[in-house]
């Protein structure tokens, strides 16, 4: 796999912070909203999007390429929710819609969909502002072409009066393990619910935590400008780092030593190895290296693996591997082969 | 914490409700708040939490929800049961049943970010401004009548402002 791909790269407070996201959500003014477009105005808006991308590439830096609505299998999508590109309910939804995507992953934008334009952009580390400099840049350029659907009181409008107002959501997806086994978690997630922030499992809304990874993200859009909820955003990340760090000082650096090296020996000899104890032994080695207990393992090795071994991308690289069982013996020997 | 309708996985969602003026806390595991239907905002809309609160502003507008936004034709109903809009227009035409749910939602219904670049962000006009407007527009259309009433009235507002 490309070492391009941002998730194989590392950002700031890598070791705490896997990535950060940012997502606006937009509606043209002369259109109809997505779920009542004909097919005729859904080419259109494809049309016009797809003769912007030379500016729109030049715009953020990056190349970006246009993937008509069936040029991406329900397995590519799948992967693609893995890697935190799209929704899990857009891949599973069956909905063929036209994709922006540019080459190193971390820019996407989904058409048609939800609304008629879903820009997202990921970044490994905390890098709000990079991320939000980024699809900023992408969005005023679009917003340039095409006359976007806002109101003065209301701010952008879409589909769901919820994204009303900025339509912006930025998360974070955080390393928590020491947090996790003393508790915290809980207290954690009630305090930030108090200040409009969300704590929620790995893959956002619904979804279960797995390897400690715990998803905060901003849950107002209105009444509050991008750069302060940005702002808010960082401020709670760098609090729940602190106190995250201190669980970390109160449990027995023997322990996540063993504890690290035990993952790594999981991970390196392991001949058939589920999902889950993947995530677990990858936690565990995770929160070794962030404490510079495994000085020959680095957090850029963590994050390729992390993106890499979850079902679907698997499945779409080996086709044969149709069941978990053959899934998890792919699953241990590629993490053996990046390990050894 | 454990979560309060499992009593076995940890609680990673807090939950807190206020239907009709009487508060519910809960603390649930992920899976549970699914299960209860609590997986996000936007679940509350299908004809959960949201849809209830939409019908009781709805009280005493007994045809509001098969009133339609004449641009995009979607009905009021329609909007509750969904928790979407057809189109942009939406929020004008059904502007009064949405915007105490917008408040719900958002706390406060006013947008202070970003402005798409060509949104005029000068203050809106005078109320002087206006009347000299419809003024002219009123002595083209040759209505003496109002524009009589209009300059009186902003003779008097002149007058008051100086």
């Amino acid at each position: 796999m490309s070492q391009s791909k941002w998730y194989n790269q590392a950002g700031a407070h890598n070791d705490m912070v896997v990535s950060t996201r940012i997502r606006l959500a937009r509606n043209f003014s002369d259109y109809l909203f997505s779920s009542r477009l004909t097919e005729k105005e859904q080419e259109e808006i494809y049309t016009i999007i797809r003769s912007q991308l030379p500016a729109l590439s030049a715009a953020i830096e990056k190349d970006l390429g246009f993937y008509a609505p069936d040029a991406v299998s329900i397995e590519a999508k799948r992967a693609m929710a893995e890697r935190h590109l799209i929704g899990r309910e857009f891949a599973e939804s069956g909905h063929n819609r036209a994709m922006l995507l540019s080459e190193d992953e971390s820019v996407c934008a989904l058409l048609c969909d939800t609304d008629h334009l879903r820009l997202q952009v990921l970044s490994a580390g905390l890098e709000l502002e990079k991320a939000y400099d980024i699809i900023n840049r992408f969005d005023d350029m679009i917003g340039s072409q095409l006359a976007y659907a806002f109101d003065k009181t209301m701010g952008f409008l879409t589909e769901s009066p919820t994204d009303l107002g900025t339509g912006m959501k930025a998360s974070v997806l955080l390393h928590l393990p020491a947090m996790e086994a003393t508790k915290e978690i809980n207290t954690l997630a009630k305090a930030v619910s108090k200040i409009g922030l969300t704590l929620q499992g790995t893959f956002g809304e619904g979804s279960t935590v797995s390897g400690s990874l715990y998803q905060l993200s901003n849950r107002i859009t209105m009444g509050i400008d991008e750069q302060s909820a940005l702002e808010n955003l960082r401020c709670v990340t760098e609090q729940v780092m602190l106190q995250e760090n201190q669980a970390r000082q109160n449990l027995s650096s023997l322990q996540i030593e063993d504890a690290a090296y035990r993952g790594l020996g999981l991970l390196q000899n392991a001949r058939t190895l589920t999902l889950k104890e993947f995530s677990n032994a990858l936690s565990h080695l995770r929160l070794g290296v962030s404490m510079g207990l495994v000085p020959h393992v680095s957090i850029e090795t963590i994050n390729q693996l992390n993106a890499q071994m979850h079902p679907a991308t698997l499945l779409l690289q080996h086709p044969d591997a149709d069941s978990t069982e053959k899934r998890d013996v792919i699953r241990a020997t590629k993490v053996r082969e990046q390990l050894s | 914490m454990i979560c309060q309708h499992c009593h076995t996985k940890p609680a990673t969602t807090h939950i807190r409700t206020s239907i009709n003026g009487i508060a519910q806390e809960k603390m649930l595991c992920s899976e549970c708040a699914t299960k209860l239907g609590y997986n996000g905002l936007s679940s509350m809309f299908t004809g959960g939490l949201l849809g209830s609160l939409l019908q009781n502003d709805l009280s005493g507008t007994t045809a509001a929800g098969a009133v339609r936004c004449p641009r995009c034709g979607i009905r009021f109903e329609e909007v509750v049961h969904s928790g979407k809009v057809g189109c942009a227009d939406c929020y004008k035409h059904f502007h009064d049943a949405l915007t105490p749910m917008i408040e719900k939602a958002h706390g406060k219904a006013s947008h202070v970010g970003k402005k798409p670049s060509g949104v005029d962000c000068t203050p809106p006009k005078s109320k002087i401004d206006q009347l000299k407007e419809e003024l002219a527009q009123a002595i083209e259309r040759q209505e003496f009548e109002r524009a009589a009433i209009l300059r009186d009235e902003i003779r008097a507002r002149e007058g008051s402002a100086q």
